[in-house]
């Protein structure tokens, strides 16, 4: 089971702060240090544009309605 | 002495007004962003992979950005609660949400989750984590699904823990357990730390978290990696000679 953590803003936040907020990400996670660092706890850095990432979440949506139909999963 | 007071004081009061001046300038100008502390609200308590994580991003990003960014913890069900703080704040970009994988709370939590979701604009990127299963016997996916399938269901009582409610841990022991069959009580629990320490004390049999809780427990022998159905395992934890799924012959 993979597992992805991602950074979001309210509606209505400036594209500039964005743009600058993603820009300033791609930066960090494609230093080695830090890579190295992630990885001593697991995790694979790797950045997305803003769009990729709204795209991942949506697909997971259903993903997991999915499997949590076919499995009978409970609704609580 | 009066000539020169007059002096001073009409000297002031010109830099007084170009002062003026400046300040009535400075609303037309846009403030390069940021210009105060980012806060990144985390749905998760202290001492977890993901709060590692955030914290590992933030020391870089403040060094980045020039300006702090702050990690604030916030843990709740699903993330429900650091949801709403976020999208409850000003749309200024000073408030942040680390987001964890939210699809398993969304299908959980359908009424909350989606009118929570939509308060958000687009997330940025962010890193991908593995999870696997662990506890102190060694109960296989593959040897548990063996006995649903033979129609003989395991009449002991297993608890596992996972991380959070409605995180992603979650839906990953209810799928265990749905495929499984086993009689399985889940309990949630906020942070890692306490989920480790609740497996050496027998108070659960079984835990679903990241593997990076438990490296040196592995290494010890105090607990037991059940068996782990990713190709690459051993390139995180060498140390920890988990098997892959090649090794546990776990094919589906």
């Amino acid at each position: 089971m993979i597992s992805w953590n991602g950074v979001g803003v309210p509606k209505d936040t400036p594209k500039e702060v964005i743009d600058t907020m993603n820009k300033a990400m791609r930066e960090v996670l494609a230093m080695s240090e830090v890579q190295e660092q992630l990885g001593k706890v697991g995790v694979i850095a790797k950045a997305s544009t803003p769009e990729e990432a709204l795209a991942r979440l949506t697909a997971d949506i259903k993903k997991w309605n999915d499997v949590v139909d076919k499995a009978g999963i409970p609704r609580k | 002495m009066a000539k020169g007071l007059v002096e001073m004081t009409v000297r002031g009061t010109a830099w007084l007004g170009l002062a003026a001046m400046l300040v009535a300038l400075a609303p037309q100008a846009k403030a390069a962003w940021p210009e105060k502390p980012i806060k990144f609200v985390l749905p998760f308590g202290a001492g977890g992979v993901a709060d590692v994580t955030a914290r590992i991003l933030a020391d870089k990003l403040s060094q980045k950005l020039n300006q702090r960014v702050v990690v604030e913890n916030m843990p709740g069900p699903g993330g429900i609660a650091a949801a709403r703080a976020v999208i409850t704040a000003p749309a200024d970009g000073y408030t942040m949400a680390w987001l964890p994988t939210a699809p398993p709370s969304a299908s959980r939590r359908s009424r909350v989750f989606p009118s929570t979701l939509s308060g958000f604009c687009d997330g940025f990127d962010g890193g991908h984590l593995r999870s696997g299963l662990r506890g102190k016997r060694s109960i296989g996916v593959q040897d548990a699904c063996r006995c649903h399938q033979g129609g003989e269901r395991q009449s002991w009582k297993n608890e596992y823990r996972d991380n959070c409610r409605w995180q992603h841990t979650e839906p990953g022991a209810e799928l265990f357990k749905s495929l499984t069959g086993l009689n399985i009580q889940i309990v949630p629990y906020k942070n890692s730390p306490d989920i480790v320490v609740a497996l050496l004390r027998n108070d659960v049999q079984l835990m679903i978290d990241f593997l990076r809780r438990l490296p040196d427990r592995l290494r010890t022998k105090s607990c037991a990696s059940s068996r782990v159905r990713v190709r690459n395992r051993r390139r995180f934890f060498p140390e920890c000679r988990l098997p892959t799924r090649q090794a546990s012959k776990v094919t589906r």
